[in-house]
């Protein structure tokens, strides 16, 4: 659907976007991560035809964006961060005037408006002014409006950002239903619990590149895999030590009393090996777990840059 | 009905608005209590000596019309500066430029809204000047050159207006620099043709910068209806200079340039909206 190649954009001497891949697969949901003024912004600002490119190449549906953005237009809904609402219109005018803007009139234009209006749950609210929305109604207002086309694409800019809990999970569900009706959607959001919830596939942004990104079920296989053991065994600490010093996968160790917190680099098959020298050494193991991972802890860990997170012990 | 989606929205919120109607009450209040008083003050004249001099009347149109002139030149800045800078603060021009919208449409939808505005102005003003054209004086051609000359100002300091609107990211520093502006445009044109004359002795060539001064081509023309076609010969010879363009050439020729400079400020307002030439 949307294939993004060697991206890049400056402003002045500040480097927004340095080479960014990305590829998002037809009927996606697409969550866009990355720290503040990782180039998120700015990459869907080049993706919505806001801003060009100094370098780079963005496909949608395999059209060059840059030599045909009136076609582009067409396929694509933009939902920005902020909401983006004439106060002195009606819902229903509001929504009329953006349907005019993309060339629609008449009857069609009316009954397209009032379906989507309804479509966000908003169908008694459509003589009402815009200003008198709730902030949650509002940003349902503009992503009604950013369908107004039928677009292929929706990219939504940190869509969730100011609502209050309720909310956010409603705006979630509505996603979560456009997806399943075949949209494909693109979500920036520093909610990461949010997306990994309710994407399939994610891009973590940092310093204007794509530093991972991929199907949501094999980034989160690899984060339970860079996480650590947590091994809890009752004697024989020398022996346990020993086998896991001789053990390939085993990076670190870092024990306190009973427990083991060992860096691992290996499947799980190799997780039962180790396991297994470990017992047939008459070890007593009480607990032998991986931890649980996160995608915020494992966006924590790629994008921040100190030495070490793993604290290391080698008092062994 | 124009099928500018811009302006059909633009003039539905400003009927809704309080602000036309409080400009309009403004303009015509300033207009009718001037044009009254003067009126008045003519007639008290003409009881206490028996005699009514016509010539008095053309000097209240003359007044009339240079104080609805210098309004025009006041307000148009004032409704044009935020009307891209507002979009852009409320997050609605980047909706707008990701739909079938392009720049240009965006521009021209809200010039149109404004100038429509600004004749809907100058026409509720006509019954203040009409005052006079109960006792002569003014032509029909005279009124049409007045209008012409009230538009061509109006397009030029919207268009002022809207360039600013479009290169400033904040409505009150597009207002601030729209000010300017007009501000250079009138007394900066003048401003130069005085320091050309205080260092060379002439203005010379320079005089034809006045061109672009919607004030002196409305000055010209006001004083060519009232009598005194030599007014722009009279103002080169304040600078030691000469022309060669009678006031009905120099209204033509400086209606043509004003335009053009309109033009070409909508035109930069344009190129600015579009797609990287904003952060």
């Amino acid at each position: 659907m949307l294939e993004i190649r060697n991206l890049k954009k400056a402003y002045g001497n500040y480097h927004a976007l340095l080479g960014l891949d990305m590829s998002v697969r037809e009927g996606s949901l697409y969550g866009l991560v990355g720290p503040n003024g990782a180039g998120k912004t700015t990459a869907i600002k080049i993706i919505s035809g806001l801003l060009s490119a100094d370098e780079g190449e963005v496909f949608i549906s395999g059209i060059d964006a840059r030599h045909e953005p009136d076609r582009v237009k067409e396929l694509i809904g933009y939902v920005p961060d902020s909401f983006g609402i004439y106060e002195n219109l009606t819902v229903r005018e509001y929504m009329e005037f953006f349907a005019a803007a993309y060339g629609m009139e008449g009857l069609v234009a009316r009954k397209r408006c009032e379906n989507l209006i309804a479509q966000v749950g908003l169908e008694d609210k459509m003589d009402f002014h815009v200003n008198a929305l709730s902030r949650g109604m509002q940003q349902r207002l503009c992503l009604a409006r950013a369908l107004i086309h039928d677009p292929r694409l929706l990219i939504m800019d940190e869509p969730t950002s100011g609502l209050d809990p309720r909310t956010r999970y409603e705006f979630k569900e509505l996603v979560s239903e456009l997806h399943d009706a075949g949209k494909t959607v693109i979500v920036s959001s520093h909610v990461l619990s949010e997306l990994s919830q309710m994407c399939t596939d994610v891009g973590i942004m940092e310093n204007g590149q794509m530093i991972i990104s991929g199907a949501m079920e094999s980034i989160m296989a690899r984060i339970e895999s860079s996480n650590p053991i947590r091994i809890t065994i009752m004697d024989g600490m020398n022996d346990a030590v020993a086998i896991m010093k001789r053990n390939p996968h085993v990076k670190t160790i870092s024990q306190n009393g009973h427990q083991f917190l060992v860096n691992f680099d290996g499947f799980r098959e190799d997780e039962a090996a180790l396991l297994e020298q470990l017992i047939g050494a008459d070890i007593p193991v009480r607990e032998f777990v991986r931890e649980p991972g996160s995608l915020e802890s494992y966006f924590m860990q790629i994008t921040d840059h100190t030495e070490e997170k793993v604290i290391m012990r080698n008092d062994y | 009905m124009i099928t500018n989606p811009v302006y059909n929205r633009e003039m539905k919120v400003s009927a809704r608005s309080i602000r036309l109607p409080l400009i309009l009450a403004a303009f015509n209040l300033i207009l009718a209590v001037f044009a009254l008083a003067s009126m008045a003050a003519t007639i008290n004249q003409a009881r206490s000596d028996a005699q009514i001099n016509y010539a008095e009347f053309l000097t209240i149109f003359k007044y009339v019309a240079t104080i609805e002139f210098a309004m025009v030149l006041f307000i148009m800045p004032a409704m044009t500066s935020g009307s891209i800078s507002g979009e852009r603060e409320r997050g609605t021009l980047d909706l707008m430029l990701t739909t079938k919208l392009t720049p240009a449409r965006i521009v021209i939808g809200k010039l149109l809204t404004n100038m429509s505005n600004v004749i809907i102005v100058l026409v509720s003003s006509f019954p203040v000047l009409a005052l006079v054209f109960a006792y002569g004086g003014v032509t029909v051609k005279d009124f049409i050159v007045l209008m012409i000359s009230f538009i061509t100002v109006s397009f030029l300091t919207a268009a002022i207006g809207m360039c600013a609107s479009s290169i400033c990211r904040r409505s009150t520093i597009a207002t601030a620099v729209s000010y300017i502006a007009v501000l250079v445009l009138v007394g900066g044109t003048i401003g130069i043709n005085i320091l050309v004359y205080n260092f060379t002795g002439s203005a010379g060539k320079w005089i034809y910068l006045l061109l672009a001064n919607p004030a002196v081509t409305f000055y010209s023309s006001i004083n060519a209806m009232t009598g005194n076609r030599y007014f722009i010969a009279d103002l080169a010879a304040q600078f030691n200079t000469s022309i060669g363009l009678d006031s009905g050439v120099w209204f033509t020729a400086g209606t043509l340039v004003q335009l053009a400079v309109g033009i070409l400020l909508v035109a930069v307002s344009v190129k600015s909206l579009s797609p990287g030439k904003k952060g």
